[in-house]
């Protein structure tokens, strides 16, 4: 009765003889690790990145939203700055109404670029102000926070929400809570005609133009800076210098204010005038009666765009070719953040081929290890043949060594890079709670990629243990006997 | 004579050394009943080595036939033949061939592993085999904790631990004085006598006369002496 060998005692075997030599497979496990080791790190740190950066979409909810704009075509990159467009549909409340009754509509928001503050200053510290961004807070557009949160429903003039830029740089970082409830002075531009500025005399002007042709419309000049207050009630987390106002707010700032003197009362003027020059100029000198006359610039100009939020992230696409039978342009970020995704599967590919590359040595480590190891144990190889063991016997042993010494450099490697990734992902989290983030681990070890690593090294060391292998089996029993 | 267990006809052996060619084994033919003792005389390089590696299934013959039990071994595969060696002959060396980082026991127990026999099985076997020799007492020994002797005694009970039906011993005195000779002889007396056929490769004269038969190599060519 012959019965063939069992499975315990091939392990059992296999395992004995990787401990019996111990400092030289050591060596080549050490490789192993090394291997294993870098691979994992480079997959976990791009892994982790992704995720990071995903979560970044996710938690914004930017994955179920579609950005409407006047400009059709446009990327969703590109529908995030301001592109001015003179005969485009302009974004009306009209426009919105339509679109929120939309089927997978849940919100719309309506936004608007402000172009208007030079510069923002706080404690006497000024910085220069690019373009805020304005939309109704109702909750269609979210923010990351590290401190503070968004407007209400009602917030109006005089409320902002800051980037952490800004924040960091008037000497708030890490303490960014302090800043919320404080007022900023926001300095306007000079041509600023909008709530809160000072306009220029209409009557000097008036005046003015009486010698010399020109229009009461005509002020810019004469205009000054606008110093506004504004109340913090965020702060951002994010690196860009972004800033935030209500919609409300918005419309009060971009509105174009100038005084003028209606026809009514031009005529009236004229009559009173020539009445007064006729008396020979008895009594005081007849005034034309000036109307401060204000633009409504968002429902005029439209705006800049609209934020729509839909019930789910597969329905972004639909939605958004809906809207562009509105002659819009609509675009959703999904296409988007998959295109940027895309860039961490190349750098994946790229570090996970470094990595690879490593592991390649460690294989050929194997290899020479497992030839030398033939070279020794040519004479037990004759004595266990001699003994009955098959061909196959010896060859299965010696790959299943060569695998073992892979498996074992795997689960060290894993367990290295946990204990290397715990270490890093201790000083991120340190450096990013000092800019208000909280609790992030952004180097992540997935189940999946220390299985992939353990599977693949011992494949590895499986592959190269196949030479070797071949070797001792075609052995010949009698020379490997053969006294030496 | 009983029933011929090992029959060889007109078996060739040839080497290549270079551009010559050796005759190991020259037409030999060579029969052995079941239960016989042979000693295999001869000068070093005359062929006895190559003759019971053919007749153990280690080597194979350039012509001719090898039948044992009945069973042509040039038909045999390598892997028949792997099995041919394991369940019908143990191997005893000159230079004992113990593996040494195992334990006497483990060493003895290891040809039952290439057939699939139960670890509990096989230490009872192994056990069995080592009291047979002697050597109970140490088991959990390591070849190097034990003298030339035992070691040789060691040897003997791993290649009888699958009851072979030939046991072939190559000079198994050759690395022993004169004392642990005899006793290795002794015990393959008993073994001989229980009804294992025993072929032994010897320079000793003194040790082949105790054998029942005696068969001299001389150039790849056997002459049989005496029995």
């Amino acid at each position: 009765m012959n019965k063939p060998m069992r499975l315990n005692d091939y392990i059992f075997l296999a395992f004995r003889n990787v401990r019996r030599q111990k400092l030289r497979n050591l060596l080549a496990i050490s490789t192993i690790v090394i291997g294993a080791t870098s691979i994992t790190l480079m997959l976990a740190l791009v892994t982790g990145a992704k995720d990071f950066y995903f979560s970044q979409f996710k938690d914004t909810g930017k994955l179920e939203q579609v950005v409407v704009t006047p400009q059709t075509g446009l990327t969703f990159e590109q529908s995030q700055r301001s592109n001015n467009c003179d005969n485009c549909v302009k974004l009306t409340n009209d426009v919105v109404k339509t679109i929120a009754a939309y089927p997978h509509v849940t919100g719309v928001t309506a936004t608007a670029n402000v172009s208007l503050f030079e510069s923002a200053s706080l404690e006497g510290k000024k910085q220069v102000m690019g373009v805020a961004q304005s939309y109704q807070p109702n909750g269609v557009v979210k923010h990351i926070f590290v401190a503070g949160g968004d407007f209400k429903e009602t917030d109006a003039d005089g409320k902002i929400i800051i980037g952490q830029a800004y924040a960091d740089e008037w000497g708030y970082k890490g303490k960014y809570n302090e800043l919320i409830g404080k007022q900023i002075d926001l300095v306007t531009n000079s041509s600023y005609t909008g709530e809160g500025a000072t306009l220029p005399d209409p009557l000097a002007q008036f005046k003015k133009c009486q010698a010399s042709s020109c229009s009461t419309k005509d002020i810019t000049d004469q205009l000054k800076p606008t110093t506004l207050k504004a109340t913090i009630v965020g702060v951002e987390a994010n690196e860009d210098t972004n800033v935030f106002v209500p919609l409300k707010w918005a419309n009060s700032l971009l509105q174009t204010r100038h005084y003028e003197v209606t026809p009514q009362d031009q005529t009236a003027y004229t009559q009173a005038y020539s009445t007064w020059n006729a008396r020979r100029r008895a009594g005081a000198e007849p005034q034309p009666k000036f109307t401060l006359v204000a633009s409504n610039p968002l429902e005029e100009s439209g705006y800049t765009s609209l934020i729509v939020k839909v019930d789910n992230t597969d329905n972004v696409n639909t939605v958004a070719s809906h809207i562009q039978s509105l002659g819009v342009g609509a675009v959703g970020a999904k296409d988007y953040i998959n295109s940027q995704l895309e860039v961490f599967d190349v750098i994946s590919l790229i570090l996970g081929a470094m990595g690879a590359i490593s592991l390649i040595v460690a294989a050929i480590g194997i290899i020479n290890i497992m030839v030398m190891a033939i070279l020794e144990r040519t004479r037990e190889i004759g004595v266990l043949r001699a003994l009955g063991a098959k061909r196959p016997v010896i060859s299965r042993l010696f790959t299943l060594e060569a695998s073992i010494l892979g498996f074992i450099g795997g689960v060290v490697g894993v367990i290295v890079s946990y204990g290397l990734i715990q270490v890093a992902n201790g000083f991120v989290n340190a450096q990013l709670a000092v800019n208000g983030i909280v609790g992030r681990n952004i180097i992540g070890l997935p189940w999946w990629l220390a299985v992939a690593v353990i599977l693949s090294t011992t494949v590895l060391g499986m592959m190269a243990g196949l030479y070797p292998a071949r070797r001792a089996a075609k052995l010949n029993p009698v020379e490997a006997l053969r006294p030496t | 004579m009983s029933e011929v267990l090992i029959e060889l006809r007109n078996v060739i052996r040839t080497y290549k050394l270079g551009s010559e060619t050796i005759h190991a084994l020259n037409k030999v033919d060579f029969k052995v009943a079941a239960g016989d003792y042979v000693a295999i005389t001869g000068a070093s390089g005359s062929g006895k080595s190559t003759l019971v590696n053919i007749i153990g299934g280690l080597d194979t013959p350039t012509t001719g036939t090898v039948k044992v039990d009945h069973r042509n071994l040039s038909n045999l595969e390598d892997d028949s033949l792997s099995i041919y060696r394991n369940q019908y002959i143990g191997f005893v060396f000159q230079s004992f061939n113990l593996l040494p980082h195992d334990t006497i026991l483990e060493n003895v127990a290891t040809p039952l592993i290439f057939s699939g026999v139960k670890p509990e099985e096989r230490k009872q076997r192994a056990t069995k085999s080592l009291e047979l020799v002697g050597l109970a007492h140490r088991l959990n020994h390591r070849p190097s904790e034990l003298s030339s002797g035992q070691q040789q005694l060691a040897a003997i009970a791993r290649a009888l631990v699958t009851n072979p039906k030939i046991l072939i011993a190559d000079e198994p005195t050759g690395n022993l004085d004169s004392a642990h000779g005899a006793e290795v002889y002794q015990i393959l007396q008993k073994i001989n006598d229980s009804g294992t056929t025993v072929l032994i490769v010897t320079h000793d004269a003194n040790m082949a006369h105790l054998a029942g038969r005696i068969v001299q190599m001389s150039d790849g060519h056997l002459t049989e002496l005496s029995g």
